[in-house]
């Protein structure tokens, strides 16, 4: 299992590419090939958040 | 040689179990708060009980959320917006597949996916995939039309996610399946237990090739029927095909819940990241947590976007195994894989009859051939279970005494007296997705 510190560093990696993600989204709004293609990026950021994030909530 | 890790996700897979119950609890009721903001049909169902999300604190509150099942689903459809109905949780323009249920049971129940669904539904898979040895060195042939069914495009998008070639290989028939497996040297497969024994048996007789030997497959992955969880249908296909045979369980309703691992402890790993199972007991509804017991399984995906799954009574029944599995995972196992449906599980001359069990002692009889019918119907009061099998070319001679031991291991097995017939081999029906080999006309059923 790993770290505690280690988990939380990388959830905290998975929020700034949700961040960035979504950023990007709004900045291409109305530019259909950004704001589609950032969708597909954030359903498997959310699968990040999954595997990921979840677990360091309760670690 | 590149060294892997036996896991998809070590860090949820080895998650000791108390852990493990607090992220089932967290995502339980994160599924169930969206359910109830998203699907007028979910709020109204826990309006009507007097439900509200922050009602549930415990593990033990869950079991006062009101359980769905397949007629609910159906009704749903019955409603705007067309035509999944008003369960669905999503805009409907933010749909990108439509998906529907095999009909096994019934009317055909409409699955509508997001993107983030259909990711979610093949990262289950993949935890599936991975436990059976699928790496990125694989070439994984998948011989159906995926078609409106989900469950082989999960199975295609997972094993490229870890990196295998996969091979698509719907429109062919099965000699060419055959021919392009052998020359593409695949080494992994996914089908139905009733295609992996039909592929070998066309190989056979109609290529005059022994899969075993002339194919490179060296692992399949069972979906759509309980043959790869039954001990004797295991293993005919791995002697068939010189291949390891794993199991998984899932569903369009729920996804890829249960998966098989190398180890082969005989039990499935409930991959308890993704779901919630719970067993009920069938006759006081109570939740069995102890192992060895039978009981209807409620099943929650956790995390589904368009269509929510919580607390589906999917009418398989399993129960929990009793012991534990050497490959580290601390997901619980079911054991034996899912013992049969609650629908099929029926009172024959008044004893519990499952038809797994029927196939376990037919597939235990080298003489006889894979496929079987079990037909029950009512004579006067009676009740009348006419079993037909065939015999394999050349044992024409041994059938007094075959049947004789059929009917004596029948009996100790099922309980049940069974009048047997021998058809043609050849002549019984052959599937290729999913078989329907019990018949009981005893209610006008087909």
């Amino acid at each position: 299992m790993m770290d505690k510190a280690s988990l939380d560093q990388m959830a905290e990696y998975i929020q700034t590419m949700r961040n960035i993600a979504e950023t990007l989204k709004e900045a291409g709004t109305g530019i259909q090939s950004i704001e589609r293609n950032v969708t597909r990026i954030l359903a498997s950021i959310r699968l990040l958040e999954m595997n990921v994030s979840d677990i360091a909530k309760i670690a | 040689m590149e060294s892997w890790s036996p896991y998809w996700n070590p860090l949820v897979e080895t998650l000791p179990p108390e852990k493990l119950n607090a992220l089932q609890l967290m995502k339980f009721k994160r599924s169930l708060e969206w359910a109830y903001q998203n699907s007028p049909f979910y709020r109204a169902l826990y309006k009507k009980a007097g439900l509200e999300p922050g009602d549930i604190q415990t593990f033990d509150d869950i079991k006062r959320v009101p359980k769905i099942e397949k007629s609910m689903l159906r009704d749903t459809q019955e409603r705007e917006p067309f035509p999944y109905g008003d369960i669905l949780s999503v805009p409907l323009e933010e749909v990108s597949a439509f998906r529907q249920t095999s009909g096994t049971t019934g009317v055909p129940v409409y699955h509508a996916e997001t993107w983030a669904d259909l990711d979610w539904y093949s990262e289950g898979w993949a935890y599936v995939l991975y436990a059976h040895g699928y790496r990125k060195t694989d070439r994984v042939f998948v011989p159906f039309g995926y078609n409106i069914f989900v469950a082989f495009w999960g199975g295609h998008y997972a094993a490229e996610k870890i990196g295998c070639e996969v091979v698509p290989g719907g429109v062919l028939d099965t000699k060419a399946r055959i021919l392009k497996m052998k020359e593409l040297q695949c080494t992994a497969l996914m089908a139905t237990p009733t295609y992996v024994l039909g592929m070998a048996d066309t190989a056979g007789k109609a290529l005059n090739m022994d899969v075993s030997k002339e194919l490179n497959i060296q692992k399949i992955t069972c979906a759509g029927e309980p043959g790869a969880s039954i001990p004797t249908t295991k293993r005919r296909m791995e002697e068939a095909w010189g291949a390891k045979v794993y199991d998984h369980i899932g569903s369009t309703e729920s996804g890829a819940w249960s998966f098989e691992c190398m180890e082969q402890p005989g039990g499935l790993h409930v991959n308890e990241a993704f779901f919630l199972v719970e067993i009920e007991d069938m006759v006081t509804g109570e939740i069995i947590n102890e192992a060895g017991k039978p009981g209807k399984m409620i099943i929650t995906a956790f995390d589904r976007c368009a269509k929510p799954c919580v607390r589906f009574d999917a009418k398989d029944v399993i129960k929990w195994a009793d012991y534990r599995c050497d490959c580290g995972r601390t997901f619980r196992l079911i054991d034996g894989g899912v013992i049969g449906r609650a629908d099929d599980i029926t009172k024959v001359k008044g004893v519990l009859l499952a038809p797994t069990a029927i196939e376990d002692v037919v597939r235990g009889f080298p003489e006889l051939g894979d496929e079987y019918e079990v037909v029950v119907t009512k004579k006067g009061e009676i009740d009348d279970i006419l079993l037909k099998v065939e015999l394999k070319p050349g044992k024409d001679r041994e059938m007094e005494a075959v049947l004789s031991r059929l009917q004596d291991q029948l009996r100790l097995k099922t309980n049940l007296g069974y009048r047997l017939e021998v058809q043609p081999f050849g002549s019984l029906p052959r599937f290729e997705l999913k078989s329907k080999r019990f018949k009981d006309l005893r209610k006008g059923g087909h």
